[in-house]
């Protein structure tokens, strides 16, 4: 099972991150979400990855992480790369300023209304579909 | 052995959708039921979905898999030959915990597939018998959806559906423009409160478990109401193998519990309710030198012909935010048009293809993975995520054909955690069933091309999907060509029922879940008035 990760294994992790997703005219850095090494811990965590596949992954992370480094270590160790990168991005879209950033609403939770059903029925797209012969095979249709 | 608990007039192994309906049914009619299931009761508060870190916790933690999930209850599957893995999930409600509570019926030509098209066998009942037992169990758990869908005879729903959702809508338009069937999504996913179930309030995550508690899994949707009606219910009981005496009736089951000691349950009638591989597995357990080859196997077919739907998808991302985070998933839309069997297709079968949001970043990600690394990270990120809350995905259930080299065998040497031999599945996707697929995927591609996608993404096939475990003990009229009788009965052993997905004779290409729970409602009705022919039920 997966474990907390150690204060040096977050540090790996947060400069991979950081390699990984940088700024971009509308999105933040990894290394620019205030509490991303509590997330990561969090996404190691979630991740359910067995605690020696994490510690393998990250013995094998380049010492001296650059964009270079890590394109190497993705091509040459792709399953490790796979769960540090999984749980690098999952960090940084559990970021509440990043889902913001997209849109993308925090809580999903959004009962319908009742009139929504009934608002789409009104708009017309049924009426083709209502208004198809039926369409099912019976006994009676065998050669 | 533990000593023999009382005995009961009727034992269930499984408390899935047809062990819980099963369960409720003779309990309401004054029979004492025993349920024996492996797994426990799940708190909806357990499910991940409703958490930021929720798509990480389903990579292993709540896997559809359970050799992934590696959990005790769940038994494990020797998978190296099968194409396709027969998901599942052990406990209160079992799998209808991770489904998606799309619910579909039969067609009628689904009974009657050798008739219509000279192949595999009839079933030994129509589309006719088992629609009042449909109708009455979408009535029992609230089913959400718009009757006079013209894919199928009447049929209609006291829950209004759920909206389909600016995703829905798209789609719609662009299948009245190529002329193609859809319907809006028939779900059993309460559209307002109902009984125990909440309201659904579109987290998007059904097939990981409803943290709302708001979708007709059978441990809120049944079991509540078969203990209220005096069911027992039994959990971290692992049912090991069907007793008999020596006339060859069942007398129980044998069973381990949470501290390894052996128990026996008697009961005069034994209902199997255990899936289409944990029902031919515990026949296969229960060997004896009466029956050598299993219990109620003297045609062969037991663990046979095994369906498991293969699945495929595609996805499409789309310019316009569609709040592709908002459920149910659950379908928001679905179309028969390739449902039919069209023989100009070069394929017997055909698909139910159903529209699906996408409610998670990571898994919209996931299909850039093939993408070299500099179009994949750094400053390429930002242009995929954008698609975020814009994807919409279609999925195809595709018609599996029985096939007798499809099967479910006893494992040499892998066991569960309590050393009971674990199954081992033997599935190769035949030529028509690739067919099919080949056929569905370019369809739903065309769909999204329709709808205006800005990149599609088809994924041929879904290996750990859907979890449909059909046909492995069939239902027919002839003891040498199947293994119960129209009525769930073991043709070998009179008061052994089973009400599993395993009686299904051909899979049909829908979620087979309603199919289920309406034959267990009728074989629990049949076993009530009939109990003066079996040994024993007063």
């Amino acid at each position: 099972m997966s474990r907390l990760l150690s204060d040096p294994e977050r540090d790996q992790l947060f400069s991979l991150a950081r390699i990984l997703i940088p700024a971009s005219a509308t999105m933040p850095a990894a290394d620019e979400i205030e509490n991303l090494g509590i997330l990561l811990g969090r996404a190691a965590a979630a991740c359910g990855y067995a605690s020696d596949a994490i510690a393998q992954a990250l013995a094998k992370l380049p010492h001296a992480i650059s964009w270079e480094s890590i394109r190497r270590y993705a091509a040459e160790s792709p399953e490790d790369f796979a769960i540090l990168s999984t749980i690098a991005s999952g960090a940084y879209y559990m970021a509440a300023e990043v889902l913001d950033k997209l849109g993308f609403p925090e809580s999903r939770q959004q009962p319908a209304d009742m009139e929504e059903f009934v608002n789409e029925l009104e708009s017309g797209v049924f009426e083709p579909v209502i208004a198809r012969a039926p369409s099912f095979r019976t006994v009676s249709d065998s050669a | 052995m533990g000593d023999s608990t009382l005995k009961a007039d009727v034992v269930i192994i499984g408390a899935g959708p047809a062990g819980a309906v099963a369960a409720h049914t003779l309990a309401s009619q004054g029979f004492s039921v025993v349920c024996l299931e492996q797994g426990d009761w799940a708190n909806p508060a357990d499910f991940p979905g409703n958490r930021p870190e929720f798509e990480l916790e389903l990579q292993q933690r709540w896997s559809w898999n359970p050799n992934t999930r590696g959990r005790a209850q769940d038994y494990p599957m020797n998978l190296d030959s099968a194409e396709v893995v027969p998901i599942m999930f052990a406990g209160v409600g079992g799998s209808s915990l991770l489904y998606g509570a799309m619910w579909m019926r039969l067609l009628p030509s689904d009974f009657r597939v050798k008739t219509l098209d000279g192949i595999c066998d009839d079933w030994p009942i129509d589309y006719d018998e088992l629609e009042p037992y449909y109708r009455r169990i979408d009535a029992f758990l609230g089913v959400a959806g718009m009757g006079g869908d013209p894919a199928y005879p009447p049929q209609d729903y006291d829950m209004p559906p759920h909206p389909i959702g600016r995703s829905g809508l798209r789609m719609a338009r662009a299948l009245n423009d190529l002329g193609w069937h859809w319907w809006p999504g028939t779900n059993a996913i309460p559209s307002a409160k109902f009984k125990k179930m909440a309201k659904c309030v579109r987290w998007g995550v059904c097939e990981t478990g409803c943290p709302a508690g708001a979708k007709a899994s059978f441990d809120l949707g049944y079991w509540p109401h078969a203990i209220a009606a005096g069911a027992q219910l039994i959990t971290g009981a692992r049912a090991r193998r069907i007793t008999v005496d020596a006339l060859g009736l069942a007398t129980g089951v044998e069973w381990i519990d949470r501290n390894g000691t052996e128990q026996h349950q008697a009961a005069a009638t034994v209902i199997l309710a255990a899936n289409g591989v944990g029902t031919p597995r515990l026949l296969l357990l229960s060997e004896t030198n009466q029956f050598p080859n299993g219990l109620a196997n003297s045609s062969g077919l037991v663990g046979k012909n095994l369906m498991l739907h293969p699945n495929n998808e595609v996805l499409g991302l789309y310019g316009e935010d569609l709040q592709s985070w908002k459920g149910p998933a659950g379908q928001l839309i679905y179309s028969m048009e390739f449902y039919e069997t069209d023989p100009s297709r070069g394929f017997y079968g055909g698909s139910k293809l159903n529209l699906m949001p996408v409610p998670g970043i990571l898994r919209l990600l996931e299909n850039f993975d093939s993408l070299p690394f500099e179009q994949r990270w750094g400053a390429a990120i930002h242009d995929l995520g954008r698609f975020a809350g814009r994807a919409m995905s279609w999925a195809g259930n595709i018609e599996d054909l029985p096939e007798e080299t499809n099967r479910v065998v006893l494992d040499a040497e892998l066991v569960d955690s309590d050393g009971v031999p674990a199954p081992k599945i033997e599935y190769t996707i035949s030529e028509n069933t690739q067919r099919n697929l080949d056929f569905a995927l370019d369809r739903m591609t065309d769909m999204h091309r329709a709808a205006g996608a800005e990149h599609i993404f088809r994924q041929p096939l879904w290996k750990e999907a859907p979890g449909h475990l059909l046909g492995t003990a069939r239902m027919g009229d002839n003891p040498q060509r199947s293994v119960v009788d129209r009525w769930g009965r073991a043709h070998d052993v009179p008061n052994l029922f089973i009400v599993d997905g395993s009686v299904m004779v051909t899979s049909g290409a829908v979620n087979p879940t309603a199919t289920i729970a309406a034959m267990a409602l009728r074989t629990a009705e049949h076993i009530a008035t009939t109990a003066r022919d079996t040994r024993g039920i007063s």
